[in-house]
């Protein structure tokens, strides 16, 4: 890299020397102008006062002269005298009364009638004239006229005296001069001393300068070492002060990054310990949320299958924050997955939890573990000191609260735990709807700071989600909670897990209710791998193609109508099935493909039945749609839309999914397999409806 | 296009219109019932009656236009109202539960006589 080129700099030195220099020699002259003006006017006016003088003096001494015979004789050698004061003989003389001149320096001019200049005029003065006296002047020379007086008292004559008046330019031209000559030296000494004593000033901005560089190099720990007492010693200070703040500052970053870093792994495998929401368990529909909040907690909500059809639910409370509650969380969600088909108490299994667990003193764990029975719809839990579960009966609206004396995981050492826990068994029927959660969500202040959201509220936001299934219970507590506490982002972590017990559909046909429990497990193709649920569609081969363009969707309705069982459904059930899957087409056109006019889906119908081309008629009609495209992957949005909210309404969006999820069994996105994005809807027609499952 | 919808409008009155619509209520369709809608609204029409009878297909946008459109009358001091729904388009409003959201009546006489017409 080439160093950029520096760029001209104008110097100080040069610029402060240079406007000094001007600025003086301005001065000076402006000085020289003023005080040469004033020695004009001061020095006229000595000379006319000296004119003036010699004038009154040569009447007096003439006085005497000119009653005499010869007054030239004694006037002549006193006016040749004057001329070593300078006096301008020519104009210089005594006259009598006659104007006739009396003494002159000349003795020829003698007799001769005396005359002033032509252009001789009165001039203005400031010095006193007394009567008979006169002041005149032309280009060259000044006269002052004085009269002669008789020793009486009466006029017998009048003496003039003249000057040249160059005499004051002379004097001032001399002056000026050696004025001119003093400030040419000073000058001379300006231009030589005041650029080095500027850069003797300015010598610390090199030593400054040198310090931004290596500051700028990133270099914190060698201060500036700067001795001056002027401002730039002061900002040498201010800079090593800076310095030493953005090493800190740089120091703190880099632990920040760290610790976001860890905190963004902690996450990440908190996260993948999570399960994916909305599970499909046999007998029940089970989803969850989990919120972290700013700092990584340490909850856990978890749903896996068990030996027997049953379920295994499990939500936990680790108190450690940050990574260390992370490791615990995780080293707990794997533990449990490895005892659970070991221990078919729950009790026995968080008790021996408790034995695995590495936990240090002051760190526990607050969990509540549940065993799911489709077949005899029942829940069999323990709770280690987690917070009470709640049970919304379907039939008669109540809610129930289970409390338990069990202590937490960790809390107290040597064995206490088990003595503790015990096995609580709760008969379930269809459309009950369980809630647990953890402290997050009961303990959430609202914006004031003051109240916790309660498990009252969490009842409420219960009751009236609770015919909308999982899903629509924990986007009720969601917005219950979000409007309880505001902005404010969540200071713990907030998990839910909510299950509703569907009760059994019967497998025989016919009937199309719920049937009661005992009935055989179901829908066997909800565990497996996608890619085989598409091999059995192709052999199957109940199959269509259709174009990614919303305009030829339209071939649904003839196609489903071919599939084998669907020609005896009801116009009603045949227009429902028909917009699911056109749903779920359009989706995939609008999103997955975009504006590719060539991209196609196939769509395939496999029936669920023990002889797939025999399926059973009518009512109870049951099966996969299978859908196979190649668009982009993408997010379906999850969150149900809420339309008791008029501005959802206008927007009259989002009704897609909705529809969807209330007529098909099970909705799966299986995105970017080999295949390509599989989408799995699994058809009932007996499946109760939205309507017919609200109890109550 | 075959597909297209098919609106027929009815004058009764000077603010009241009776749109009959036919064929299929998908995305692009229902754009053009909405707009058809915007414009009466406009045109100073406060009420209007959507007669569904011939409707043999209804999408998630078209019921959503007919919800966002129910609110738009209702805004403006009038109504939206639905008759005589299709076994398909009263499938999809009893399963989300819509009725309750949405003005519905048997006829197109029980509707007039509902705004006094």
């Amino acid at each position: 890299m080439s160093e950029p080129k520096p760029e001209r700099t104008l110097s100080i030195r040069w610029i402060v020397s240079g406007a000094a220099i001007a600025l003086t020699a301005i001065t000076v002259l402006a000085v020289s102008f003023v005080g040469e003006r004033n020695a004009r006017s001061a020095l006229t006016r000595e000379l006319q006062t000296r004119v003036l003088l010699e004038a009154r003096n040569l009447a007096m001494t003439s006085s005497r002269a000119l009653l005499s015979e010869f007054p030239e004789l004694t006037l002549g050698p006193i006016i040749a005298e004057m001329s070593e004061d300078r006096v301008h003989l020519e104009q210089t003389a005594v006259v009598d009364l006659e104007r006739l001149i009396r003494g002159h320096a000349n003795a020829r001019r003698i007799g001769d009638p005396y005359s002033l200049p032509d252009r001789a005029l009165p001039v203005e003065t400031t010095v006193g004239l007394m009567p008979g006296e006169q002041m005149l002047a032309d280009d060259e020379i000044l006269i002052a006229a004085a009269p002669v007086r008789h020793p009486q008292g009466h006029h017998i004559g009048t003496a003039y005296v003249s000057f040249p008046r160059d005499y004051v330019s002379s004097v001032l031209a001399e002056a000026r001069r050696a004025q001119l000559l003093l400030v040419a030296l000073m000058l001379a000494i300006g231009i030589v001393v005041a650029p080095l004593y500027m850069a003797h000033l300015l010598r610390p901005i090199g030593a400054l300068r040198e310090g931004l560089e290596r500051i700028g190099r990133g270099d914190f720990d060698s201060p500036v070492r700067l001795q001056d007492r002027t401002e730039f010693g002061l900002l040498a200070r201010t800079m090593n002060r800076m310095a030493s703040g953005l090493r800190d500052a740089q120091e703190q970053k880099v632990e920040r990054e760290r610790l976001s870093h860890e905190v963004e792994l902690a996450r990440e495998i908190q996260s993948s310990l999570l399960p994916d929401a909305d599970v499909a368990a046999d007998g029940f529909t089970i989803d969850g949320s989990h919120h972290a909040a700013a700092e990584v907690g340490g909850d856990i909500w978890d749903v896996f299958p068990l030996e027997g059809g049953r379920t295994g639910i499990a939500i936990a409370d680790v108190s450690g924050k940050g990574l260390a509650g992370c490791l615990v969380t995780s080293m707990l969600s794997a533990l449990l997955r490895a005892f659970r088909n070991e221990e078919s108490s729950p009790s026995a299994l968080l008790a021996r939890l408790e034995r695995h667990l590495p936990l240090r003193s002051g760190t526990f764990i607050t969990m509540f573990y549940g065993i799911l029975d489709p077949a005899e719809g029942s829940l069999v839990f323990a709770s280690a000191a987690h917070n009470p579960l709640l049970v919304r009966r379907a039939d008669t609206g109540k809610n129930e609260w289970y409390r338990t004396q069990g202590i937490p995981i960790g809390a107290v050492k040597g064995g206490a735990l088990a003595r503790t826990l015990r096995d609580e068994r709760i008969s379930l029927r269809p459309g009950d709807v369980l809630v647990q959660y953890t402290d997050g969500i009961n303990e959430a202040f609202e914006l004031s700071g003051e109240l916790q959201f309660g498990l009252e509220r969490l009842q409420e936001a219960t009751a009236a989600g609770a015919d909308g299934g999982p899903r629509r219970v924990i986007h009720n507590i969601r917005r219950s909670l979000e409007e309880w506490t505001g902005d404010q982002p969540p200071l713990d972590d907030e998990t839910l897990l909510v299950v509703r017990y569907d009760g059994v559909v019967a497998a025989t046909p016919g009937t199309g209710e719920a049937a009661p429990a005992n009935a055989p497990a179901e829908l066997p193709i909800d565990s497996m791998d996608p890619l085989q649920v598409l091999e059995k569609s192709r052999a199957a081969n109940h199959h269509c193609t259709l174009p990614a363009d919303l305009d030829q969707l339209h071939e649904l309705r003839g196609w489903i109508e071919s599939c084998p069982g669907f020609s005896a459904l009801k116009e009603c059930e045949l227009a429902i099935a028909e917009t699911a899957v056109y749903e779920v087409c359009a989706n995939i056109t609008e999103h997955g493909y975009g504006s590719r006019s060539d991209a196609r889906m196939d769509v395939w119908w496999l029936p669920q039945s023990p002889n797939a081309d025999d399926p059973p008629a009518g009512p109870g009609l049951r099966g996969h749609f299978v859908i196979l495209d190649a668009g982009k992957p993408f997010l379906p949005q999850d969150d149900p839309v809420d339309l008791h909210d008029p501005g959802v309404r206008r927007r009259g969006r989002g009704l897609g999914l909705e529809i969807v999820r209330e007529v098909m069994r099970r909705v799966s996105y299986n995105p970017g397999t080999p295949a390509g994005n599989i989408t799995l809807l699994a058809f009932d027609s007996s499946k109760p409806r939205a309507k017919e499952t609200s109890h109550g | 296009m075959a597909d297209d919808i098919q609106i027929t409008e009815i004058e009764s009155g000077a603010h009241a219109r009776v749109l009959r619509i036919s064929g299929r209520l998908d995305a692009k369709n229902a754009q053009a019932l909405v707009g058809r809608c915007h414009e009466l609204r406009d045109r100073g029409t406060t009420n209007v009656i959507v007669n569904l009878k011939e409707i043999s297909f209804v999408a998630s946008s078209g019921i959503g236009s007919l919800l966002a459109l129910t609110e738009t009358f209702k805004d403006a001091n009038g109504a939206l109202r639905l008759v005589e729904l299709s076994s398909a388009v009263s499938s999809v409003v009893e399963i989300l539960n819509l009725g309750q959201f949405l003005e519905i009546a048997a006829t197109e006489d029980e509707a007039l006589a509902a705004i006094g017409v």
